[in-house]
């Protein structure tokens, strides 16, 4: 039985130090969710009511808000808004709050018996301190308390922001989920459902190939059957419905690509889009550039194609979606990187 | 042509009158008031009414005789009729009897409780045939299933808002007197004091007696006063629900006390004055037995959010004279605080020695009512110095400065100190700590900001509670 005396006596409490301005801060480490560096996480935007953006990041499924001390502490209108480098995760009531922090500067014991705390002047509901200033190492380092780290105007103004992000979350995993589907057995329901998601939560490449496709989609189902050879020019920007037909039309064969770097082939095993290739490269990587060609000219020629080495597994409109999404993100990615002419 | 359901409403009160205005109209039904029973009786033959709801008692004449003539008269004989009374015996009587009362709604009532009834008395009627409903067992129960007439139950009492208090405090002023007036109008054949017959006034008294009002009417107004000492000009901070937050928000715990006083002393008199029933601005009418509880509510809520937020304590702590240093690690002003401040445990200190960009925040979290600060004239500190002097702390907070003469040059303007100092809040420079020592342990220049601190420390806990 442990005695009552070792039982009572209160242990230090292990604290997290951070630095934000310069200023040091603590937490106690049973409130830290998490520190995650900027560069691993990916902030998404969103905005209040006001209209004024908000930044969330994603942390185990839930939306964390970030925040920034000077907003908190209600100092935005003195300093700058700023970016830091890293994130202090924390629970604080129904929020999940990313605090920006400078720099953290690793964990300490703190024994409150020792260090006399001073509460902090600044105030929060009930007129409680928002946390108490000690000196540690001859410098002065506030314990924040994470509860009270928002004010109450500053929550309200968070709740909207929340829902929104909640709802970012959600929708996200219904990406997921139907990114799972339509991997396996694509459907019109289907793109039209990952696109309008898609947009909903930012992912604008991603919405505009998947209605690319199903554009194609619904061009191909209006014809109801395959007319005539499957053939044409790549500037003439049939490609993509031409290969949506093929799918549809669950033909198998190759549908040979003359482009500029020599001629490409596509296979389609039963409409599925098993194997491309284009000089020397295979599989989707071959795909896509023949989707990003834009000189040539193409033309299907019915054939067997052996199904047992492919190496594009998932269903073609899928595949093609997914494709278009990459080309849109790499012509993005070119044209940032050429800067404004 | 289908137009709106008409009403005609009877009742001698204003109050009810009034009531029945609020809730009826709109809901959609054309509604006409009578205060008497011989114009009830003349309107229902002139407008034919879809439906009558009926007082009781009236001045010149009983609810039930009113119903029985309506009932004879072959043009208005169609026509449902809704009594409306306080509890009493002789309204479930006249249900059972007199076939042309197809229910009855009890004072107090709620608006739900009125169009609920109306609604379905007419969706009844709508048949051509009255028929009796049942009565509602409680209050603000859902429209009631029809029932034959023959069938009709004897309807239960509804229940009545009670508190609980120890017997024998029954109040020996108003109640009584409002018992003893209802029972001589009753022997002198009026049936009706203010609007309560001699059985509603029995029940009165019962409800009184168990109110213990003057007990409670002592104990408010004696933690109004307490709260009112306690209180006067304090701002009501942030509280737990939003609705209550945007009802309270900005007004001093006096505003609010003011308020809850003043519905107290309306509702006593009321109570004085032999009323029994409170007209809410829904229309809903609510005993004063519920008034008065209500506000004993509120301020027992008000009480204990005072008491939460630390507004009222026994003892005003004391005021700690909060100090924030700010200078050159290894500075000679660091070295003379160094070997100073030992001396003073009665101080509560801070220092900063590097890193001054970490000085709003810091000023904001201490909130010091004094900050001392190296007079340097370049660098971070002497930037922060003019950024802190932007905040609402500085208002409540006396810079001194500290330097050598050397590093003045160009700063002070010899009496006082210069543009530059005066715009990072400098009030006076200081040659070494030492000479500080002395203002510090005086305690005037820290304990009484500059000339207008109180308006500003005013402001300051104004912008800090809103």
């Amino acid at each position: 039985m442990t005695s009552p005396a070792i039982g009572e006596e209160a242990r230090p409490n292990r604290v997290l130090v951070f630095a934000v301005d310069d200023s040091r801060f603590c937490v106690d480490l049973d409130w830290v969710d998490a520190v995650r560096q900027r560069g691993e996480v990916r902030p998404h935007i969103t905005k209040d009511a006001t209209g004024a953006v908000r930044t969330f990041v994603v942390h185990r499924d839930q939306p964390a808000l970030v925040i920034d001390l000077r907003e908190a502490l209600g100092l935005n209108e003195f300093l700058d808004v700023k970016e830091r480098a890293a994130f202090l995760i924390v629970r604080v009531g129904p929020f999940l709050l990313a605090v920006q922090v400078d720099a953290f500067l690793g964990l300490r014991e703190l024994d409150l018996r020792t260090k006399t705390p001073v509460p902090t002047s600044l105030l929060r509901d009930g007129n409680v301190p928002v946390g108490h200033l000690v000196e540690l190492d001859g410098r002065v380092h506030t314990l924040l308390e994470p509860s009270r780290i928002l004010s109450g105007a500053l929550r309200d103004k968070l709740e909207g922001t929340l829902k929104e992000a909640r709802g970012f979350c959600e929708r996200r995993d219904k990406i997921a989920a139907l990114c799972e589907a339509l991997r396996r057995e694509p459907s019109a329901a289907g793109l039209k459902a990952y696109a309008r998601l898609s947009r909903r939560n930012g992912q604008t490449r991603a919405a505009s190939a998947a209605r690319l496709v199903l554009k194609a989609l619904q061009q191909c189902e209006a014809q109801a059957v395959v007319a005539g050879p499957i053939a044409g020019d790549l500037n003439a920007g049939t490609l993509l419905r031409d290969l949506v037909a093929l799918s549809v039309g669950r033909l198998t064969g190759e549908l040979q690509v003359q482009v500029p770097e020599g001629d490409a082939r596509i296979f389609s095993a039963a409409g599925c889009i098993v194997d491309a290739c284009v000089d020397g490269e295979w599989g989707r990587a071959a795909l896509k550039r023949v989707l990003a060609a834009r000189d040539g000219s193409y033309r299907f020629m019915l054939s067997d194609v052996p199904t047992d080495s492919r190496r594009i597994e998932d269903a073609a409109l899928w595949v093609l979606v997914q494709t278009l999404e990459q080309l849109s993100e790499e012509r993005r990615g070119r044209v940032r990187h050429a800067g404004p002419a | 042509m289908e137009g709106k359901p008409r009403i005609l409403g009877v009742d001698d009160s204003l109050t009810i009158r009034r009531a029945l205005e609020i809730v009826l109209k709109p809901a959609g039904y054309e509604l006409e008031l009578a205060a008497d029973g011989a114009a009830a009786i003349d309107m229902a033959k002139a407008m034919n009414p879809a439906l009558i709801l009926l007082d009781f008692i009236l001045p010149d004449m009983r609810g039930t005789d009113v119903c029985r003539r309506l009932a004879a008269d072959p043009d208005t004989a169609h026509i449902p009729i809704v009594l409306i009374s306080a509890k009493g015996a002789e309204i479930r009587q006249a249900y059972r009897d007199i076939g042309n009362v197809v229910t009855y709604i009890t004072k107090p009532f709620k608006p739900q409780d009125v169009t609920s009834t109306v609604a379905a008395v007419l969706a009844e009627a709508a048949g051509g045939t009255l028929v009796k409903l049942t009565a509602p067992a409680t209050r603000g129960e859902t429209a009631p299933a029809p029932v034959p007439i023959a069938a009709a139950p004897v309807p239960p009492k509804p229940a009545r808002p009670s508190f609980i208090s120890e017997p024998g405090t029954a109040r020996a002023g108003s109640g009584d007197a409002h018992v003893q007036e209802a029972k001589r109008a009753a022997a002198n054949g009026h049936d009706e004091v203010d609007g309560a017959d001699a059985d509603e006034a029995e029940e009165a008294q019962e409800a009184e007696s168990s109110l213990s009002a003057a007990a409670r009417r002592e104990l408010l107004e004696w933690m109004f006063e307490a709260l009112r000492a306690s209180l006067e000009g304090v701002y009501v901070e942030e509280i737990d629900t939003p609705a209550g937050a945007a009802a309270d928000q900005a007004k001093t715990y006096t505003d609010l006390i003011e308020q809850l006083s003043g519905e107290l002393d309306e509702t006593l008199r009321h109570t004085r004055s032999g009323a029994r029933f409170t007209l809410y601005r829904d229309g809903s009418l609510r005993s004063l037995d519920e008034t008065l509880l209500d506000v004993f509510r509120r301020s027992c809520r008000l009480l204990f959010r005072a008491v939460v937020a630390g507004a009222i304590s026994g003892e005003s702590p004391p005021n700690p004279r909060r100090i924030l240093v700010a200078c050159h690690h290894g500075s000679r002003v660091h070295e003379q605080l160094q070997s100073m401040l030992p001396a003073h445990p009665e101080w509560q200190v801070f220092v900063i020695s590097s890193e001054f960009r970490q000085l709003p925040m810091v000023v904001r979290l201490y909130g010091p009512t004094c900050l001392l600060a190296e007079v340097t004239g370049r660098g971070a500190l002497w930037d922060q110095l003019r950024v802190v002097q932007r905040m609402p702390e500085a208002r409540a907070m006396t810079v001194f400065g500290i330097a050598e003469p050397e590093r003045l040059v160009g700063l002070s303007d010899g009496d006082g100190p210069g543009p530059l100092l005066a715009e990072r809040g400098v009030t006076r420079v200081y040659h070494s700590a030492f000479d500080l020592e002395r203002v510090l342990c005086d305690g005037a220049a820290t304990d009484s900001p500059p000339s207008t601190a109180m308006p500003a420390l005013n402001a300051l806990s104004a912008e800090r509670c809103a």
